[in-house]
């Protein structure tokens, strides 16, 4: 029988490390995770014939390398791209990959059908055998904003689910800090005892201090130092970067006004384009072909849709039909001779204006014009009868 | 009667390379509270700006007992690490303190704390980070932070918190001052460790065998310190510096791009 038992670990300082990577954008934010996974088998016989083992698992999160783009190793089919990963990792190697995280505002705290895909394939490609999705969802806790949350876990595939595991936060107070003694607890002998002096001065430098404390004291200062330069030259590199992500704002808001005067230039050359011409061989066409349907002669149209009449084109373009729109006098000569029986279909619901242009022609005593969006007589057979050309 | 209470603050804007700091801060230790000092500014539309924090070390170390003596908060007020990159003048706008295993929420000590350092700046905010939560049913860990000032009902009453609310405002890069207060804090825990050491060891009557042990419990303690603070802080610079260097590459090459861009326009 085997018992599963994992837990994740994180230091608080690569956990604030994410909490500022998600701080400083407004949509979600993803990466990798890199570190270590270290296992141990308790194996405990009890007393009946079945070996009771233990596995117990260590994941220690010790980095994560941020994506500055979401989908930077995924299709949106959910694929995963190795190539990419291995673009992201430069000079960090992919066996330390142990997993990947995902960060996103006013969300559960739940696997998206999306993260289970793209971490199903991650599993295939990488060749850690249990990949970590760590998932960090921040959201208000009140109304007024005064006070903000974030919840995290890790996932991880097992048994054929994804089982939700704790993520511990090592820090100084999991350490046991032990006590100093501040009295002498032993008997007054030890103090004079002969043994105890002859071996006295392996432990105790001249003077009253102890070697190991000045040894590790020692150490711990050698390692204060080096944390002070890393320091320094991290200084540097974050003012290198923002001179850089200013400079670059600078150039673009440049090339912004070039190409903006370039293109008020060019305008001022051209003159006023900006009113439509008029497409005077449609005009000529469609007055040629339907001399009786004034709706289509107009380029106006109300805001239902339904062509103004009053608002024709009553210019002659002087276009030569037979030169320029041969074609249209063909079929002039091949207008098909009516005998199919004709449907009405009156348009169910007809608008104001639309009533008002019926009453106008009632008036009018001029031959039935087809009126575009009021009765349109349609064929049994199902084409609309009209003078339109057959092409 | 009707009450009015004229907010001195309206807002607080804490910028995200303070925040990381604080939440180191916060996240260091999960066996007592830690605190520290905010610096910054108000502005006109009484929005306090917070653009880094000092850490402190706590001389009263009882639970629940968090608080800056005068001392400190003179101390502060003087450091050079106030001046800002900017130019303009900061100053302590507030104090952060931290909640391990317990609410966010401030309790009565924290609340009274509170007004009595309004009293000498009424636009003095608190902060509090609550750290090692999990709900042990989703087992999923939980980090709360709140913003809070202190206001009385009625003269002579008890004070109660009214909220504040906060935005952590985005800043890419992590400023000086917010970079040199991180790696302050390994150089903290080592100084109250040596105090804690050298207050033992001066003590005359201990025998030679209690004096090694305690020279034990000290390596013991500061090896402690290395494990969890020194060396995963020292990781997350390296780290950190690599990620510029990365950053930087690609940014000259758009650089160069644009440069290229521009001429040819």
């Amino acid at each position: 029988m085997e018992e599963f038992n994992t837990t994740v670990r994180i230091s608080g300082f690569v956990l604030s490390s994410l909490m500022f990577h998600h701080l400083n954008s407004d949509a979600d934010v993803e990466g990798l995770i890199l570190g270590e996974s270290v296992g141990e088998e308790n194996c405990r016989i009890t007393d009946s014939q079945i070996d009771h083992i233990q596995f117990e698992h260590t994941i220690n999160i010790q980095k994560h390398i941020p994506c500055h783009n979401l989908h930077s190793f995924y299709s949106n089919a959910g694929d995963v791209s190795e190539e990419k990963i291995r673009q992201i990792l430069s000079d960090y190697k992919e066996e330390n990959v142990i997993g990947w995280y995902r960060q996103r505002r006013n969300s559960r705290q739940q696997m998206t059908f999306m993260e289970q895909v793209i971490h199903r394939n991650m599993r295939k490609i990488l060749s850690s055998q249990e990949l970590v999705f760590m998932l960090l969802t921040p959201s208000q806790a009140t109304a007024s904003g005064s006070t903000h949350r974030l919840e995290f876990s890790a996932f991880i595939w097992h048994s054929n689910q994804y089982i939700n595991i704790p993520i511990l936060v090592s820090n100084l107070g999991n350490l046991e800090q032990q006590d100093y003694w501040s009295m002498s607890g032993t008997c007054p002998s030890l103090g004079e005892s002969q043994a105890v002096n002859r071996h006295r001065t392996k432990f105790f430098c001249s003077g009253d201090d102890l070697k190991e404390v000045r040894n590790i004291s020692n150490m711990n200062d050698a390692l204060l130092g080096e944390m002070q330069k890393v320091c320094e030259e991290v200084e540097k590199s974050e003012r290198a970067v923002e001179k850089l992500q200013e400079d670059i704002t600078q150039l673009k808001e440049a090339i912004r006004k070039q190409k903006r005067n370039s293109e008020k230039n060019e305008t001022q050359k051209r003159g006023s384009p900006d009113e439509p011409k008029e497409n005077v061989l449609l005009c000529s066409a469609l007055r040629t072909l339907f001399p009786d349907a004034p709706s289509l002669q107009t380029q106006t149209l109300t805001v239902q849709g339904f062509p103004v009449l009053e608002l024709c084109c009553n210019t002659d373009h002087n276009i030569d039909i037979p030169t320029k729109l041969p074609l249209i006098l063909e079929n002039q000569h091949t207008k098909r001779k009516d005998t199919a029986p004709r449907l009405r279909k009156k348009c169910l619901v007809a608008s104001y204006p639309q009533r008002l242009k019926r009453k106008r022609k009632t008036n009018n005593t001029s031959e039935l014009a087809s009126e575009s969006g009021s009765d349109t007589e349609v064929e049994m057979n199902g084409q609309s009868r009209s003078n339109s050309p057959i092409f | 009667s009707i009450v009015l209470h004229i907010m001195a603050v309206s807002a607080v804007h804490l910028e995200s390379d303070a925040f990381l700091v604080c939440m180191n801060h916060a996240l260091s230790t999960e066996k007592e509270e830690v605190m520290g000092l905010c610096i910054g500014e108000v502005d006109t539309n009484r929005i306090v700006h917070i653009h880094s924090v000092i850490i402190l070390r706590r001389s009263d170390k009882r639970k629940d007992r968090v608080e800056i003596s005068p001392e400190q908060l003179s101390a502060a007020s003087t450091e050079h690490r106030l001046a800002d990159m900017t130019g303009r003048p900061m100053r302590v706008v507030g104090w952060y303190h931290s909640h391990p295993h317990i609410t966010v929420w401030p309790s009565h000590v924290d609340v009274r704390t509170q007004a009595m350092y309004q009293m000498m700046d009424q636009g003095f905010v608190g902060l509090i980070f609550s750290c090692f939560i999990e709900d042990k049913n989703t087992k999923t860990g939980r980090v709360l932070y709140t913003c809070f000032q202190s206001v009385q009902a009625q003269k002579g009453s008890e004070y109660e918190r009214i909220e504040i609310p906060i935005h952590v405002v985005p800043h890419e890069a992590i400023g000086k001052v917010c970079l040199e207060s991180a790696v302050e804090l390994p150089r903290i825990l080592c100084q109250e460790e040596q105090d804690t050491y050298r207050r033992i060891h001066s003590l005359t009557h201990l025998d030679p065998i209690t004096k090694i042990h305690n020279g034990s419990v000290f390596t013991k303690n500061l090896c402690s310190q290395m494990s969890a603070i020194s060396g995963p802080l020292l990781q997350w610079l390296e780290d950190r510096l690599e990620l510029n260097k990365h950053s930087i590459i690609k940014l000259q090459k758009e650089k160069e791009r644009l440069t290229q861009e521009l001429a040819s326009l």
